[in-house]
């Protein structure tokens, strides 16, 4: 910190350079040193309200629970059904309520670490707020971040949200069977995406049926 | 969306600092919101003039600039804007995370994803 004096002698410029999302950071990086101790991969998965964000995990549970032990972090403004709907694919769960919050952050994270034996697992899916626009800001320290997004959110959802994707590993397409019924071309979001990041991993999905689980599991490389 | 909690630390750190100066006056606060992030300036503005009120920072002189993104590329030195890809059909600007130089997708994002309170002038006795 800098302490400038004016020539009135009365009037201090002060230099804070003080970075209110660093806090949140710093934070995450912690959360990321203490799974990296515990050998657990973490995977944070973010999306809309209703873009099948509870149901990829469920699909993902299901499908690699016999080579991975799993657990979940379910957050939810208040209710228990997205923990309780994990909890019935065979994972361990912790539910964490945010209350009025729109996203999940590195200190809610941490709270629910505790509750959480690190030792017993070795891949964590923690599932933020149906929110495409705060989760963004608050890494929470995961290894990878997926964003889900359906095609019943309509054709120019990527074009609108863009910088969600920036931070995103891979992306599941979901609902892709009733793509004909919105008049939304698959192919097109997919090439929107590729064009905001070159490279992205999109698998193209539908979890009411679980086609196209493989794809992202090989996009997450697990 | 989450203005109000970040308007809420940023004026907390504020007043905090005046107080441990035993300043008479806030007189003005510079902010920096980084563009990838996902704050509102407009409405940062709004709710710290809500947060200010009836404290020592009432009026002052808000300075909130939003900081263009900037990125790196590790491959061919290339140091810039990160480049936005435009389509008049819908108005729409896409920001795309490759280089503009030699189109690699291994770029490091170096600016826009803070929000800093860079300095704050106090009157004090």
């Amino acid at each position: 910190m800098k302490v400038v004096e004016s020539d009135e002698g009365e009037i201090l410029d002060i230099e804070l350079n003080e970075d209110f999302l660093r806090r949140n950071r710093e934070l995450a990086e912690e959360n990321r040193k203490l799974l990296d101790q515990h050998n657990v991969r973490a995977i944070d998965v973010m999306g809309s309200i209703g873009s099948g964000k509870t149901s990829l995990i469920m699909h993902l549970v299901t499908r690699l629970s016999g080579r991975h032990k799993i657990a979940a972090i379910a957050g939810d403004l208040t209710t228990t059904i997205d923990a309780e709907r994990i909890s019935s694919s065979g994972a361990n769960v912790i539910e964490v309520n945010t209350g009025r919050e729109c996203h999940l952050d590195a200190n809610l994270v941490r709270k629910a670490f505790s509750e959480l034996n690190l030792e017993e697992i070795d891949l964590l899916f923690i599932e933020n707020v149906g929110n495409l626009i705060c989760p963004a800001d608050f890494p929470l320290g995961a290894h990878q971040r997926v964003v889900v997004i359906s095609v019943t959110e309509g054709p120019y959802m990527v074009v609108k949200h863009p910088f969600i994707f920036i931070d995103a590993d891979a992306v599941a397409i979901n609902k892709i069977d009733l793509s004909q019924a919105m008049g939304v071309k698959v192919e097109q979001l997919e090439q929107q995406l590729l064009v905001i990041k070159p490279g992205l991993k999109v698998a193209k999905t539908n979890f009411m049926t679980g086609e196209g689980t493989e794809g992202l599991i090989e996009a997450l490389g697990l | 969306m989450h203005e109000l909690a970040t308007s809420e630390a940023i004026a907390d750190v504020v007043l905090e600092e005046a107080a441990k100066r035993e300043a008479k006056k806030v007189l003005s606060v510079q902010i920096e919101i980084g563009g990838l992030s996902f704050l509102n300036p407009e409405q940062v503005r709004f709710w710290l003039e809500i947060k200010f009120e009836e404290t020592i920072a009432h009026g002052a002189k808000l300075d909130i600039k939003l900081i263009p993104p900037e990125i790196s590329c590790p491959g061919c030195g290339y140091k810039g804007t990160l480049e936005m890809k435009d389509d008049p059909v819908y108005h729409f600007v896409l920001p795309s995370l490759s280089c503009p130089l030699c189109g690699s997708s291994k770029v490091v994002v170096e600016k826009g994803r803070g929000c800093t309170v860079n300095r704050i002038k106090l009157l004090c006795p």
